[in-house]
């Protein structure tokens, strides 16, 4: 499938991967939260890179073990009035350090995708049928921003 | 007051623009009304029962005559001619078109106004003390504080999908003339005992269906934290606030829910990380910069006027005699004072102003008030800073227009929310009951008499009308389909007297009986009052419920 | 008072400009509730509901009303509802002083 990574719009690499299914020896997958705690060994020797899909309750802190094996944090919105994916990616990129992608899944909109990004989101997959294109103009409706947050961290009082 | 950079004037006209384009694909049909309707409450539009309603923000209740004669344009042009003023210091529409409302705000941020963040589950304005700046008694101007809040609150990427609403309040005096017990933060002007300015920190007031007073997070916090604390506090509420329960979300029902003491060590646990960071650093120069905004205007070298009002009050003409004792209040510099436009007129919804008026208060604010007023949180306007000299001049201007009502403080100087009359929510109609109130009482002399009262009238549980906080309290409800209104009195907003929450004082009154219950319990207040100086709300507190009980429903 | 039971009236906001808005029995809207199209049971109401629902560009949330239908004459039985067919019941504006 596709999804927006960086700016662009671009094919997926990630299989995602049901909890029922086996893990496949090669390639890049994401997995259930409770994948990763219950069968770390086995995701962690193999080849590929490894994500990680979790829920809007899952709190930053209880990844810190496991964040320099993951490639891909896919953090989900069930719906996109649920904002806490906001803090949990900012915690992550600034507070914890994390360098890997984070991935906006689940119920993310076009209008979702500017704060999104200033949290730390620098992958988006977006709600089946609506134009990937189109919501790459979501990214520039504004020049300038009040706070500091992880795409920039001063606020623009500190920047006037 | 603040002027627009080119960041900020830059903000304003990328977010209509955005607007626009979200309407054009809401009207094309590219998206659906239930994803249209966040973005569309961003910008403050509502669907009421009628049409859509607009809510304009006015941070902190500061106009300038340009804005205001802006705002009378708008409603001439895209609306019925009228506006309303609202109990947070906020301009609603109730008739804007849909495919207007793009042009309305780049008219709004033509004069550096917007409708950002006015409703949805965000932060929404923030709001102060109507008489900021020129008080006597206040510690410091929090005006600067609350356009700091208000600048760190638009559009913050981290806070736009709450749990729900956000309501901010800033108080510069340890009388609160803001309500500020009553928001979900309340932030106030303090010294520490070394003179330091900083601030009181509370939270999880409001009122609702769950009424509470906010509790003290923090006692003294320095003037650098600002905005790292309240950043802390969101971040707390946003990852741990209920998201299951509409009704039971705001950030007063998990403070209750953890108690103050864990609250505050999560969120002082969290600010102690923030702070490594030090992004959020409030400088000095940046409080500086802000503050001279709102430096003093040029004011006269005056001498003391107390005689001269005295004289005012005891004026021949009555009607400015009572319009000098209740709407005219004291101010920093002698020879000036406040003065209270009451938008309370007899017939006329409590915080209507057409547009006619609205573009001749402007006038009147530029001749007697250097080109400034407030709007308050209770449907009033103000002009701050006339001078005691020329108040004979102003008012007789004032009566031209139909707006002398000389009621501010008292039992007519009400406020209502637009209940069923026009929003969705309600279950009963608030603006008859006014009416019919500010009709019975209209007589000044009895106004007098029964001295200092708020009546606060809301047409549903949501309480816009902060039915909870007056010292009377009417709430609407919907008994089997027939409008019924609760009573409940002792309630107090923190102005004057400590903040505390009305009690029911019995069965619900049908439409016909609502206001003669009103006058007998303001004809047993008459009756128990130890002196003509004992205000309702005291005297109330001290006989409690019982007379007023048994003088509405008899003895059983 | 004989009891009665209630009828069923599709009702919405115009998307354009926020006006009450009725289903009329050719599927076009009206603002006159007197021109709406009455149905007798909830599950024909219903029917008519889905469809309205897809008329997006047309018609905000439209919903079912409960109504009481005497020959011509359609009454609302809510509070609420008779306010949104009938507008507001405080005037809107006062006149100017000086006009």
């Amino acid at each position: 499938m596709e999804l927006i990574e960086n700016g662009r719009v671009v094919e997926d690499r990630f299989t995602q991967l049901q909890d029922a299914q086996p893990i496949a020896e090669r390639g890049d997958i994401l997995v259930s939260f409770e994948r990763l705690q219950g069968q770390h060994e086995a995701l962690l020797e193999r080849e590929g890179r490894l994500g990680v899909r979790i829920g809007p309750d899952v709190e930053p802190e209880e990844l810190l073990p496991y964040l320099s094996q993951l490639s891909v944090i896919a953090i989900e919105f069930a719906s996109f009035a649920d904002g806490r994916g906001y803090s949990t990616a900012r915690l992550l990129r600034q507070r914890h350090g994390y360098r890997g992608q984070l991935r906006a899944v689940g119920n993310v909109l076009r209008d979702q995708l500017f704060y999104m990004k200033r949290c730390g989101f620098d992958a988006f997959e977006l709600q089946a049928g609506r134009s990937l294109d189109d919501a790459l103009e979501a990214f520039s409706e504004f020049s300038v921003i009040y706070q500091g947050a992880a795409d920039e961290p001063l606020p623009l009082f500190r920047r006037r | 007051m603040y002027q627009y950079d080119s960041h900020d004037q830059r903000i304003v006209d990328e977010r209509a623009r955005q607007f626009r384009g979200q309407v054009e694909r809401r009207l094309e049909g590219s998206v659906l009304e239930n994803e249209f309707k966040p973005l569309r409450l961003q910008n403050g539009l509502y669907m009421q029962l009628h049409a859509y309603m607009m809510r304009v923000a006015i941070p902190y209740g500061l106009l300038s005559s340009g804005q205001l004669r802006k705002l009378a344009d708008i409603a001439r042009r895209y609306d019925r001619g009228y506006g309303h003023f609202t109990t947070r210091q906020n301009l609603q529409y109730n008739w804007p078109a849909l495919e207007d409302v793009p042009k309305i705000l780049e008219e709004l941020a033509s004069v550096q106004m917007h409708a950002i963040q006015t409703s949805g589950n965000c932060i929404r304005n923030t709001t102060s003390d109507h008489f900021a700046g020129i008080a006597p008694d206040e510690v410091a101007d929090p005006r600067p504080y609350a356009e700091i809040i208000r600048q760190w609150s638009t559009f913050h990427p981290e806070f736009a999908y709450l749990p729900r609403k956000f309501k901010i309040a800033v108080g510069g005096s340890e009388d609160d003339r803001a309500a500020v017990y009553f928001h979900d933060i309340g932030v106030f002007l303090v010294r520490s005992e070394r003179g330091e300015l900083g601030f009181r920190i509370v939270a999880g007031g409001g009122l609702g269906r769950t009424p509470l007073v906010a509790q003290v997070v923090r006692d003294f916090l320095p003037e650098p934290e600002l905005l790292a604390y309240l950043e802390s506090i969101m971040r707390v509420y946003n990852r741990f606030g209920r998201r299951d329960n509409k009704y039971k979300a705001r950030i007063k029902i998990l403070v209750e829910a953890l108690g103050i003491e864990e609250f505050r060590r999560l969120v002082e646990e969290e600010w102690h990380k923030e702070r490594e960071q030090g992004a959020l650093l409030l400088p000095a120069e940046e409080v500086a910069r802000v503050a001279a905004c709102f430096e003093p205007p040029p004011y006269r070298q005056l001498p003391p006027a107390g005689a001269q009002l005295e004289a005012f009050r005891l004026d021949r003409d009555r009607g400015f005699g009572h319009w000098v004792k209740n709407n005219v209040h004291p101010h920093k510099r002698p020879g000036y004072a406040a003065v209270t436009i009451a938008l309370k007129e007899k017939g006329t919804p409590p915080g209507d102003v057409s547009d006619y008026q609205m573009e001749r208060v402007a006038d009147l604010a530029d001749e007697f008030s250097f080109g400034e007023l407030r709007a308050t949180h209770l449907q009033n306007l103000v002009l701050a800073d006339v001078e005691v000299s020329r108040l004979r001049e102003l008012y007789e201007k004032l009566s031209a227009l139909g707006l002398d009502a000389a009621n501010a403080g008292k039992v007519t100087d009400l406020i209502a929310c637009p209940g069923l009359d026009f929003c969705n929510l309600a279950n009963a109609r608030s603006i008859p009951v006014a009416l019919d109130i500010m009709e019975r009482f209209e007589d000044l002399d009895y106004q007098s008499d029964l001295g200092e009262l708020s009546i606060k009238i809301s047409g549903c549980i949501n309480a816009c009308g902060h039915h909870h906080i007056g010292h009377l309290g009417v709430l609407g409800i919907d008994k089997q389909g027939v409008e019924h209104y609760q009573l409940m009195l002792g309630g107090s907003s923190g102005q004057g007297a400590s903040p505390s929450l009305g009690k029911i004082i019995g069965p619900a009154f049908d439409r016909d009986a609502i206001v003669p219950a009103i006058e007998t319990v303001l004809q047993t207040y008459l009756a128990l009052r130890s002196s003509e100086d004992e205000r309702f709300i005291d005297c109330y507190r001290r006989v409690s419920a019982q007379p007023f009980k048994e003088a509405l429903y008899g003895t059983h | 008072m004989a009891k009665f039971t209630p009828q069923f009236v599709v009702t919405g906001n115009l998307t354009d400009d926020g006006s009450v808005t009725y289903l009329k029995l050719d599927r076009g809207w009206t603002p006159r509730l007197d021109e709406a199209a009455v149905v007798e049971s909830e599950g024909v109401g219903q029917e008519l509901l889905q469809a309205a629902r897809a008329e997006e560009r047309q018609v905000c949330d439209p919903y079912l009303m409960k109504v009481r239908a005497l020959g011509a004459v359609i009454e609302p039985l809510s509070a609420r509802e008779r306010i949104r067919a009938e507008g507001p019941t405080t005037r809107l504006r006062r006149p100017d002083p000086t006009l």
